[in-house]
């Protein structure tokens, strides 16, 4: 005997980069933006009538395909973690050395790229993506001098000399 | 078009350096502007708990101000602090209990102190303000 079995497909959403590149990802994968799943539920996209190929792409006009990929990879990869509660994350301590090991694999590339993803994370507000990302950035930070932290990221000093002086009277009375 | 981290947004900024401690902060405070910027709005907005505020009147007959709130909060206030000194109040220091202020002020100044250091103390929730005075003859008095 053969018994039918209905096989169900993870349902799809279409998603559109500034540059005009679509790209298919899964409904579980993407709610963690929470933009995403705003706009999915506003949409009433979440009728199992509307097939993929009838669906209308959420536009994304502030990430381009590059960037847009990386997103998805990441939510993928996350797809399994418990939902966050910020109430909890705001009470937790501070820290930068929790990165778990595959984003910090992940998220070494160059900076333009990192704050790219920042700039998408904060966009599509996937918290879990932006605290990674601004921990990677801070631990760049960590352990330099001004001149260190300028060349690092290649910021001009726009101090004048005697601003640069009134600082450094304000740090040393500080650190006093 | 390389992105840099300047580029981003005041608030995204903000974020990153939420994650650095402070005397990273004090180090960001010279590295340009905005960097500057962002770290002393995140002071001003940030109100540590104050667990005490004195007016102790002094050998010199003024009256000496002193405060207390949390090592941690240190820096945070101190840049608070560095901007109203800049205003010409500079006899100001700190040791492990806490920020002192040394100012001859009249019993009828004080009132007016505490509205000159408002901005300062704006939103900060005070554990308790004494005013103590010896007069001549007798014991201190709280």
């Amino acid at each position: 005997f053969l018994f039918p079995i209905k096989m169900t497909s993870p349902r799809m959403i279409k998603l559109t980069s500034n540059d005009d590149k679509t790209f298919e990802v899964e409904r579980d994968v993407i709610k963690q933006s929470v933009t995403v799943n705003t706009l999915i539920t506003d949409l009433n996209m979440d009728d199992e009538d509307v097939s993929v190929e009838n669906q209308m792409a959420i536009p994304l006009p502030n990430v381009d395909a590059a960037t847009l990929e990386m997103v998805i990879t990441w939510c993928k990869q996350h797809r399994e973690d418990p939902p966050r509660n910020e109430e909890e994350e705001e009470k937790k301590e501070k820290r930068t050395d929790d990165i778990p090991e595959w984003d910090k694999t992940f998220l070494d590339v160059e900076q333009s790229v990192l704050f790219a993803l920042i700039l998408a994370a904060n966009y599509m507000d996937i918290k879990g993506l932006l605290d990674n990302c601004c921990k990677t950035v801070a631990n760049m930070i960590k352990g330099k001098t001004p001149d260190e932290i300028r060349k690092h990221f290649n910021i001009k000093n726009d101090f004048t000399p005697e601003e640069e002086e009134q600082i450094r009277k304000e740090n040393a009375w500080c650190e006093d | 078009n390389s992105l840099l981290l300047v580029d981003l947004l005041p608030e995204m900024i903000d974020h990153i350096f939420g994650f650095v401690g402070e005397s990273e902060l004090l180090e960001l405070r010279a590295v340009c502007r905005k960097t500057k910027s962002i770290v002393d709005s995140a002071a001003a907005a940030r109100k540590p708990f104050v667990h005490y505020m004195r007016f102790e009147e002094s050998e010199s007959g003024g009256f000496d101000f002193s405060f207390s709130i949390d090592s941690s909060e240190m820096l945070i206030f101190a840049v608070n602090l560095c901007d109203w000194m800049s205003g010409g109040n500079s006899d100001v220091n700190k040791d492990e209990d806490g920020w002192y202020l040394g100012l001859v002020l009249s019993f009828s100044q004080i009132e007016e102190f505490l509205k000159t250091i408002n901005p300062i103390f704006a939103g900060c929730e005070i554990g308790s303000i004494t005013v103590e005075w010896r007069e001549e003859g007798t014991e201190l008095m709280e």
